[in-house]
């Protein structure tokens, strides 16, 4: 109670600093538009039904390609265990894939797909499944041999190991995984969002980049809000409640 | 035929960075016949943990071989089942289920008997009442027994102990002699276990074997005591005396 005071205090503050900065004049609105005008864009759009509209298409495009980046980066993260080729192949390519910020890959995708939600799902996969397949190989690869161990000599071969040994005992780091590769996700879905634009569906990325069109920068700033607020609500809703139960059932 | 023999068994392993490789087992000869309590007693770091690992399967060893039932030991297998130094419990199981475990990978069992299989074990090593705890939430002591009943439950023709009692107090350790004795006999199955502990070798072994580093045998008795044994038993008590002695004296450190 005391730790959520103080942090509301310095966000107050913070907030009255930044209003007082553009509301005196210090600042010229279009560069840096005041929370109270950000605020009642928020409020105006939400009672358009903007957000909800954006959110939904954004939403989906992201749980699509996200979904298949993890799909992908499972399948690619146990060839990579399992194979030494591959290790020495895709391993390589994924480690420096991985480095590569999102946004490189919009030309090309714009180039193969034309603006379409392939071209979306393409830099969403490509930013995300390359940091998803390396997590799933070293998760695995870091489960005690001695969990191996113990189950084969109580009779477990194959398939069975598989399910009851590795995969369970490899869960937690996974799950540190897939919630980094989220993070990916979701910020190659924004890059790709600003670069291409399909102007029937309209996500959050092009409400961004139309704000700096129009130099709405109340418009842009509502946006950054509402991105935040969304990766906030996803760890609180999804990774948070997962991370909670695994610690409490094994006490790490 | 023996139930298990090992016939000249080498085994070394890679030495520290630079070092020379270290020789865990040398020319070791041992068998067992079906039935036997085998008591492996021996200083710490002279291959007693190795031996069981290749009996089990688990490791290779660089020359010998190693028969039970006539047949080669390949690889791990059911019906040797070898119960770790370390308990090895799995960490996203509770109890009942890390005792079930072993018991699901045996055929011919409803679920219902294998639940009521496991329940009678938990309940032998004292841990019925803690059957939904997770292995976190268990003192190394309950960990040991979880493990031991883990590796009772499907009943191995051939049971491997790496020290199941190292890190119980005196009064479980005594109560589960005597069960660990009472299921021995009634099942015949053939034990192989390592301990410390010389009057826990003697109280249970029906033979007490001595490895002297690097990995041989220096003695091999047969303890013709009946059972069931008592820990406080005049005459068991002299036994152990005598092979503490020789321990002590033979066995150079
Ligand atoms: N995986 C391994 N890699 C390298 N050396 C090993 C390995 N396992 C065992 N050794 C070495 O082999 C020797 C025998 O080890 P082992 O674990 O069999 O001893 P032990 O008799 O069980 O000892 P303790 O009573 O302390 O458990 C030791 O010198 C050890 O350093
Ligand atoms: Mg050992």
């Amino acid at each position: 109670m005391k730790d959520r005071l103080a942090a509301a205090g310095v966000l107050t503050a913070f907030l009255g600093l930044w209003q007082m900065v553009t509301g005196w004049g210090w600042v010229s609105p279009i560069l840096l538009p005041s929370p109270l005008a950000t605020g009642a864009y928020l409020v105006k759009a939400g009672q358009e039904g903007l957000w909800l509209s954006c959110l939904s298409v954004t939403l989906g495009r992201l749980l699509t390609g996200y979904g298949l980046g993890l799909a992908g980066g499972l399948f690619l993260g146990f060839l990579l265990y399992t194979s030494r080729l591959a290790r020495n192949t895709i391993g390589l390519a994924a480690l420096g894939l991985q480095t590569l910020p999102s946004v490189c890959w919009a030309p090309l995708a714009i180039l193969w797909f034309g603006q379409t939600e392939g071209a979306m799902y393409f830099v969403v996969v490509m930013g995300s499944l390359w940091s998803l397949a390396l997590s799933v190989e070293t998760s695995i690869r870091s489960v005690p041999s001695l969990y191996l161990k113990a189950a084969r000599v109580m009779g477990s071969r194959g398939w069975h190991t598989w399910a009851t040994v590795m995969l369970p005992a490899a869960l937690p780091q996974m799950l540190a995984g897939a919630k980094q590769g989220w993070a990916f996700a979701w910020r190659s879905l924004m890059a790709a969002e600003i670069y291409v634009t399909i102007i029937k569906r309209f996500g959050l990325g092009q409400l961004l980049h139309f704000g700096r069109e129009l130099n709405a920068m109340d418009q842009v700033m509502a946006v950054m809000v509402v991105i935040i607020a969304v990766g906030l609500l996803t760890d609180r809703i999804i990774f948070r409640p997962l991370e909670t139960y695994l610690r409490r059932t094994r006490g790490v | 035929m023996s139930f298990l023999t090992l016939e000249a068994i080498d085994k070394t392993f890679p030495g520290p960075r630079g070092g020379a490789p270290v020789c865990a087992l040398n020319q070791l000869s041992l068998t067992v016949e079906e039935g036997e309590y085998v008591s492996l007693l021996g200083r710490s770091g002279c291959g007693k943990s190795t031996l069981l690992a290749i009996v089990a399967g688990l490791e290779k060893p660089d020359r010998g071989q190693i028969r039970c039932r006539g047949q080669v030991v390949a690889g791990p297998e059911r019906h040797r089942l070898l119960m770790f130094q370390d308990a090895a419990l799995f960490p996203w199981l509770d109890v009942l289920a890390n005792v079930l475990y072993g018991l699901n990978l045996v055929e011919n069992l409803t679920n219902a008997e294998r639940l009521s299989r496991a329940e009678k074990f938990l309940e032998m090593v004292g841990l019925a009442d803690c059957r939904r705890f997770r292995v976190h939430q268990l003192s190394g002591g309950m960990r040991q027994r979880v493990a031991l009943a883990r590796a009772l439950a499907p009943d191995p023709d051939l049971l491997l102990m790496d020290e199941p009692f190292s890190a119980l107090d005196a009064l479980t350790r005594e109560q589960l002699y005597a069960d660990l004795q009472r299921i021995w006999t009634e099942t015949k199955k053939t034990i192989l276990m390592v301990t410390h502990n010389v009057r826990e070798a003697v109280c249970l072994g029906s033979r007490v074997v001595i490895l002297a580093s690097p990995g041989q045998v220096v003695a091999d008795e047969r303890v013709t005591l009946p059972y069931p044994r008592t820990l406080n038993d005049l005459k068991l008590t002299a036994v152990a005396a005598h092979i503490s002695c020789f321990l002590q004296t033979e066995v150079e450190p």
